[in-house]
C-alpha cells in the first residue's frame, strides 16, 4: 500500500514535471483603448457583437471626451504608456486629434505607429487623415458611413423622378465643395440641371444662416424639385431654418445625414446606421488583430447596404407619397 | 426475325402500354387535382402579401388614391408568376382601384382575400387558366416518353430475365419445329431449361433419338443379314432425313451479349444531356482558351481515346478473352463514373473521363468480338443487328431518363446511377455470358500500308472524309455537345434536353431499315450518301429561325436524325464497293476498320470543333457554320462521283458491320 501510494506521488510528479508553462497565448484577449468623442453610441454596440460573433476576445479601455477635445492630447499620451494593440476611435474630431493628419503636424503629438481604426470619418482624405482610401499608407484605416453621393441621388429619383435639383452648402468647406463638384458631374451623367446656392459668409469668414429663406425660394423659384441636403457640417447645425423654409415653399428635402430626417424634419433620407459602420470597422480591427495585417494596407471603405428613412407626417403635409414598394424596405417614421 | 419472339413481345408490349395508358391517364387527373389548389394557395399567398402592403400603407394614413405606383407594382408580380393573370386592388363594391394583367373573367380562377386592415378594399388575384393545362400538357409530354421508353425497357429486361433459359428453350423448340417442317431430322444440341418449352424440345429430342436409334438398329439387322438392297434403302432415308447428324451450332449463345451491352450503353446514354452542362460547371479558365473550348475537353478526351483504343482493343480482348475484357471495361467505367458523380475540378473529371472511356472502348470492342467469335458467317448480320439494336435501344431510352434523373436527383447523382448501371452490367456479364475461348478469326491490325493503299483511291478518300467523317462531326458537335448547352443556357430543364436528344436515336431507329432497304445499286447509294449529308448539314440552318425556340432546335435534331439514316447504310456499304478498286485487295476487315477510325477521329473532333466555334462566334454562328461544312462536304462528294465515275466494278459484300450511329 505504502508502495503504491510513494509511486502515485512519484507519478504526479513526474507528470507535473513535463506540464508545460502557462503562458499567455495568441489568441488571447487583445487591448483595445477606445475613444468616444459624446458617449457610447450604436457604433459601439456594432463594434462590440462584431468582435463578439467573430470569437475575437478583447480588453477594453473605453474613454469618451465629452465632446471637448482638449482631453485628446493626454489621451496620446496616455495610449503610449499603456501601448494597446490597438486604438479606436470616433468621428473625424477624435480621430485627428489622436493620429493627426498625414502630411503636416508635429509627429510626437501623435500616435503614428500604433494601429488607429476610426468610425464615421465622412472625409477620411479631404480632412488629410490619409492620401488614400485604397491604400491608407499608414498606421490609419476604418469605416467610412457616408453614402455615395450617386446612389443618394438614384434613391432620391425613386421616391420621386426629377430634372432640376437645388442644393444649398458652406463654400468654405471643402468637403461640401467637393460634393458639389460630384454633383455637377452627376448633372451631366444622369441628365438633370444643378442649381446652387451658397451659405451667407460673415465679415469674420463664418458661415450664418442669414438669408436661408430667400436662397430657397430662388431655388424653388428655378424649378428644383428636390433639395438635397448634403453632409455639411455647418448645415447640419440650421436644420431648424432650412426645412421649414423648403416646407414652406412646397420643396420636399432628402438629407444625407440621419439626423436630418431623425430630427431636422426633412421628407427623406438615406444613411448609413451607426450599428453598421461599427460592424464595419469591427472587420477592419479584425484584420489587424487576428491576421496580422498593417492598416497601411486594409482600404478604407463605405457600407454597401443603407437605410432609406421616410417621415410619413411630412408626406402628408407636402401630398409627396413613397412609392408604395419603398414601404416594403423603408423605416417609415410617423407622428 | 422468329415469329414467336416477335408475337411475345408484342403482346407484353401491349399489355404494359394499355396499362401505363390507364396508369397516365390517372395520374394525370391526380396531377390537376394535386395543381389547382397547390396555385390556389400561392394566389392566396401573393394576395395576403399585396394585402399587407396595403394595409401598410393605410395604417400609415395614405389615402387610397395615392398609393403611387402600385398598378405596375401588380404588373410586375403578374409578369413574375406564370401562373397568374391579373392581381387588383377592389373597392368594397368591387370597382378597380389599381390592377395588373389582365382578368379572367372566369369565377372558377378568382381568389379574394381582405384582411381587416385593408378597411373594406379586397386583393383580387386571377389565376392563369393556361398554366394548369401547360403544367398537364408537360405532364402527359413526360408519361408519353417514360411509356414508351418504360417498354423499351421492358422488352431489354425481357432479354435480360429470359436470357438465354426461357429465350434459348423457346429458340430451341422454335428451330426443332422449323426443321421438322423442312424434313430435317438430325439431332439438337440439348436444351437445359426448365418450363413447357424445355420439356417439349426434350420431348421432340427424345423422338428424334428413339428414331434415330430405330433407324440406326435397322440398318444393323440389314447389315447383319447382308441385305444390301434394304441397307442402302436405309442409307438413303438417312440421308435424305439426315437422320444420326448434330445440328452443330449452339443456338444464339450471343444473344448472352445484349443485356451487360445495353446496360453499359444506357449508363454512358443517361448522361447525355447534361455531361456538357456539368463540365461547364467544373471548368476553370484556362489562359488562352476560351472557356467553350475548355468545356469540350473532357469530351474531346473521351471520344479521342474511344477513336484510338479500338484499333488495339481488338487483339487485347481476343487475348485476355471476351468476357473478361467486357467485365474489366464495366468496373472501369463503373469507377469512371462514380469519380465524375465526385470530380472537383476539370482535371479531376478529365482523368475521371478518361477512365469511363478506355472502359466504354473495352465493352464496345469486347461486345463486338463477342458477336463475331459466337457466330457463323449465317448467323453473323443477325449477331450485328442485335449488337446494333442494344445501342440504339439505350441511346433512345438513356437521355430522357437521363434528364429527369439529373433534374429530380441532381448531376452527381445521376452519375452515380450511371455507375450503378456499368456495376449492373459488370454482373450481368458475370452471370450470364459464357466463359469460352473465341473461335472467330483474328481480328485485322490496321498497317500503314494499308491506310496508305486507301489514301491514294479518291472515291474512298472522298467518302471517307467528305462524308463519313463529317457526319460523325456535326452529330457530336451539334446534338451532344451544342445543343445541350444552348438548352441549359435558354433555362430549359435536363428532362426537356433528354426528350429532345430522343428524336435523332428516334429518327434512326425508324428510318434506317426503311433507307437501308431503298439503297440498291452503287449509284442509289452514292445518291443518298450525298442526299443525306445534304439534309443533315442544311436542316442546321432551320436555327436561324429562331434559335431560343425547342421546335426549331427539335427540327435540326430531326434533320440530322433524317440525314443520317439516309446515309449510314449506304456508307457502309459504299466502303466495301469503293474497297475493290484498292490496287491490292486489304481485306474487308481491314477496310471497315480503317473506316472506323475515320468515323471515330470525327466524333473526337465534333467537341473541339464545336467548343471553339461556339467560344468565338456564339450557338447560332457554330451550328450553322457546321452545318454548311457539312452539307458542303456532302455536294463535293457528289461533284467527284459525277465528274469521275468509277470503272463498273463487282457487287460488294454484305456490309452488315454497321454501327449504331
Amino acid at each position: 500500500m505504502k508502495r503504491r501510494t510513494l509511486l502515485t506521488v512519484g507519478l504526479t510528479g513526474a507528470v507535473a514535471g513535463v506540464m508545460p508553462r502557462p503562458v499567455r497565448s495568441q489568441g488571447g484577449p487583445h487591448r483595445i483603448y477606445r475613444v468616444t468623442f459624446r458617449g457610447r453610441t450604436a457604433v459601439e454596440e456594432g463594434f462590440d457583437d462584431y468582435l463578439a460573433a467573430n470569437g475575437i476576445a478583447v480588453e477594453m479601455i473605453d474613454r469618451d471626451i465629452g465632446r471637448d477635445r482638449s482631453l485628446l492630447p493626454g489621451m496620446v499620451e496616455e495610449i503610449r504608456a499603456l501601448q494597446p494593440d490597438l486604438v479606436t476611435t470616433w468621428g473625424t474630431t477624435v480621430t485627428l486629434g489622436i493620429a493627426g493628419r498625414y502630411d503636416t503636424g508635429d509627429p510626437d503629438a501623435y500616435i503614428r505607429s500604433i494601429p488607429v481604426v476610426f468610425a464615421l470619418v465622412s472625409a477620411p482624405m479631404n480632412s488629410g487623415l490619409v492620401p488614400s482610401l485604397e491604400q491608407p499608407g499608414r498606421n490609419v484605416t476604418g469605416a467610412v458611413h457616408v453614402v455615395p453621393t450617386e446612389t443618394q441621388l438614384r434613391a432620391m429619383a425613386s421616391y420621386r423622378p426629377f430634372r432640376r435639383l437645388g442644393v444649398l452648402y458652406t463654400p468654405i468647406e471643402q468637403n461640401s465643395v467637393s460634393i458639389v463638384g460630384d454633383l455637377q458631374a452627376l448633372s451631366r451623367s444622369m441628365g438633370f440641371e444643378l442649381i446652387t446656392r451658397e451659405f451667407h459668409i460673415d465679415p469674420d469668414g463664418r458661415p450664418t444662416a442669414d438669408g436661408v429663406e430667400r436662397r430657397i425660394a430662388e431655388i424653388k423659384a428655378a424649378g428644383a424639385e428636390w433639395l438635397y441636403l448634403l453632409p455639411d457640417t455647418f448645415l447640419g447645425t440650421v436644420y431648424d431654418r432650412v426645412v421649414p423654409a423648403a416646407l414652406a415653399e412646397r420643396l420636399p428635402t432628402f438629407g444625407a445625414a440621419e439626423l436630418a430626417v431623425r430630427e431636422g424634419g426633412a421628407l427623406v433620407a438615406l444613411v448609413s446606421r451607426y450599428y453598421s459602420v461599427g460592424q464595419l470597422a469591427a472587420s477592419k480591427a479584425a484584420q489587424v488583430l487576428t491576421d496580422g495585417r498593417s492598416p497601411a494596407t486594409i482600404p478604407i471603405e463605405t457600407l454597401r447596404r443603407f437605410s432609406l428613412i421616410i417621415n410619413i407626417d411630412v408626406a402628408r403635409e407636402l401630398d409627396l407619397y413613397p412609392p408604395i414598394e419603398m414601404l416594403n424596405y423603408a423605416e417609415v417614421l410617423t407622428g | 426475325m422468329n415469329n414467336f419472339q416477335v408475337r411475345l413481345s408484342a403482346a407484353l408490349v401491349v399489355v404494359l402500354l394499355v396499362s401505363l395508358t390507364l396508369l397516365s391517364i390517372r395520374t394525370s387527373h391526380h396531377a390537376e387535382a394535386l395543381v389547382v389548389p397547390e396555385v390556389a394557395a400561392k394566389a392566396e399567398t401573393v394576395g395576403r402579401s399585396v394585402a399587407g402592403l396595403v394595409g401598410q400603407a393605410l395604417a400609415y394614413g395614405i389615402p387610397t388614391d395615392r398609393f403611387i405606383g402600385l398598378d405596375d407594382h401588380l404588373a410586375g408580380i403578374v409578369a413574375a408568376n406564370p401562373d397568374l393573370a391579373y392581381i387588383a386592388v377592389l373597392t368594397t363594391d368591387g370597382r378597380p382601384l389599381y390592377s395588373g394583367g389582365t382578368p379572367t373573367g372566369d369565377p372558377g380562377t378568382i381568389i379574394r382575400v381582405a384582411p381587416e386592415e385593408l378597411l373594406g378594399l379586397v386583393i383580387e388575384v386571377d389565376i392563369d387558366p393556361a398554366y394548369v393545362r401547360d403544367v398537364v400538357y408537360q405532364l402527359w409530354l413526360d408519361l408519353a416518353i417514360v411509356m414508351v421508353v418504360t417498354a423499351l425497357v421492358a422488352l431489354e429486361l425481357i432479354h435480360i430475365s429470359f436470357g438465354i433459359g426461357l429465350y434459348g428453350a423457346i429458340e430451341g423448340v422454335e428451330h426443332r419445329l422449323s426443321a421438322l417442317r423442312r424434313g430435317d431430322l438430325r439431332e439438337h444440341p440439348s436444351v437445359s431449361a426448365a418450363g413447357a418449352f424445355g420439356q417439349i424440345a426434350r420431348r421432340i429430342d427424345d423422338r428424334l433419338a428413339a428414331l434415330t436409334a430405330r433407324l440406326r438398329d435397322a440398318a444393323k439387322t440389314a447389315a447383319a443379314v447382308a441385305d444390301t438392297a434394304r441397307a442402302q434403302a436405309i442409307a438413303a432415308i438417312a440421308e435424305r432425313f439426315r437422320i444420326g447428324q448434330r445440328v452443330g451450332e449452339a443456338p444464339m449463345s450471343v444473344i448472352a451479349i445484349r443485356a451487360p451491352l445495353f446496360v453499359f450503353m444506357f449508363a454512358e446514354e443517361l448522361t447525355r444531356p447534361f455531361l456538357p452542362v456539368y463540365i461547364q460547371g467544373l471548368a476553370a479558365p484556362v489562359p488562352g482558351l476560351s472557356p467553350e473550348l475548355v468545356t469540350s475537353l473532357p469530351m474531346v478526351v473521351f471520344l479521342a481515346i474511344v477513336a484510338l483504343a479500338q484499333p488495339f482493343l481488338g487483339t487485347v480482348t481476343e487475348r485476355a478473352g471476351r468476357r473478361r475484357s467486357l467485365i474489366m471495361g464495366a468496373a472501369l467505367g463503373a469507377a469512371g463514373y462514380v469519380a465524375t458523380a465526385f470530380a472537383f475540378d476539370l482535371w479531376g473529371l478529365t482523368i475521371a473521363r478518361a477512365m469511363t472511356a478506355v472502359g466504354f472502348a473495352l465493352v464496345f470492342v469486347a461486345a463486338q468480338g463477342f458477336v463475331i467469335d459466337t457466330t457463323g458467317t449465317a448467323q453473323r448480320a443477325k449477331g450485328m443487328a442485335m449488337f446494333i439494336g442494344a445501342i440504339l435501344v439505350a441511346g433512345l431510352c438513356g437521355p430522357p431518363i437521363g434528364g429527369i434523373l439529373a433534374d429530380r436527383l441532381g448531376m452527381s447523382t445521376a452519375f452515380l446511377i450511371a455507375g450503378g448501371a456499368a456495376t449492373a452490367s459488370l454482373i450481368l456479364a458475370r452471370i450470364g455470358l459464357p466463359e469460352r475461348a473465341g473461335i472467330g478469326k483474328p481480328s485485322a491490325m490496321i498497317r500503314w500500308r494499308d491506310l496508305g493503299m486507301v489514301l491514294r483511291t479518291p472515291h474512298l478518300v472522298a467518302l471517307l472524309v467528305l462524308c463519313a467523317l463529317p457526319a460523325k462531326l456535326i452529330l457530336v458537335a451539334v446534338a451532344f455537345f451544342l445543343v445541350p448547352l444552348h438548352m441549359e443556357a435558354t433555362g430549359q430543364t435536363q428532362a426537356a434536353i433528354g426528350r429532345l436528344l430522343m428524336i435523332y436515336p428516334l429518327a434512326m431507329v425508324l428510318l434506317v431499315p426503311a433507307f437501308a432497304s431503298l439503297a440498291r445499286g452503287a449509284g442509289q447509294r452514292v445518291r443518298l450518301v450525298a442526299l443525306g449529308g445534304m439534309v443533315a448539314g442544311l436542316g442546321a440552318l432551320i436555327v436561324l429561325i429562331d434559335p431560343d425556340s425547342v421546335m426549331a432546335i427539335g427540327a435540326v435534331l430531326l434533320c440530322l436524325g433524317l440525314g443520317q439514316a439516309m446515309s449510314i447504310a449506304s456508307q457502309s456499304a459504299l466502303v466495301g464497293e469503293f474497297g475493290n478498286d484498292l490496287p491490292e485487295p486489304v481485306g474487308e476487315a481491314t477496310l471497315y476498320g480503317i473506316f472506323r477510325l475515320v468515323e471515330r477521329t470525327g466524333n473526337a473532333l465534333g467537341p473541339l470543333v464545336a467548343g471553339t466555334l461556339l467560344g468565338i462566334y456564339g450557338f447560332v454562328p457554330a451550328v450553322v457554320g457546321i452545318g454548311l461544312g457539312v452539307a458542303g462536304g456532302a455536294a463535293l462528294f457528289a461533284l467527284t462521283a459525277a465528274l469521275a465515275p468509277r470503272a463498273g466494278s463487282t457487287p460488294p459484300g454484305a456490309a452488315f458491320e454497321g454501327e449504331a450511329r
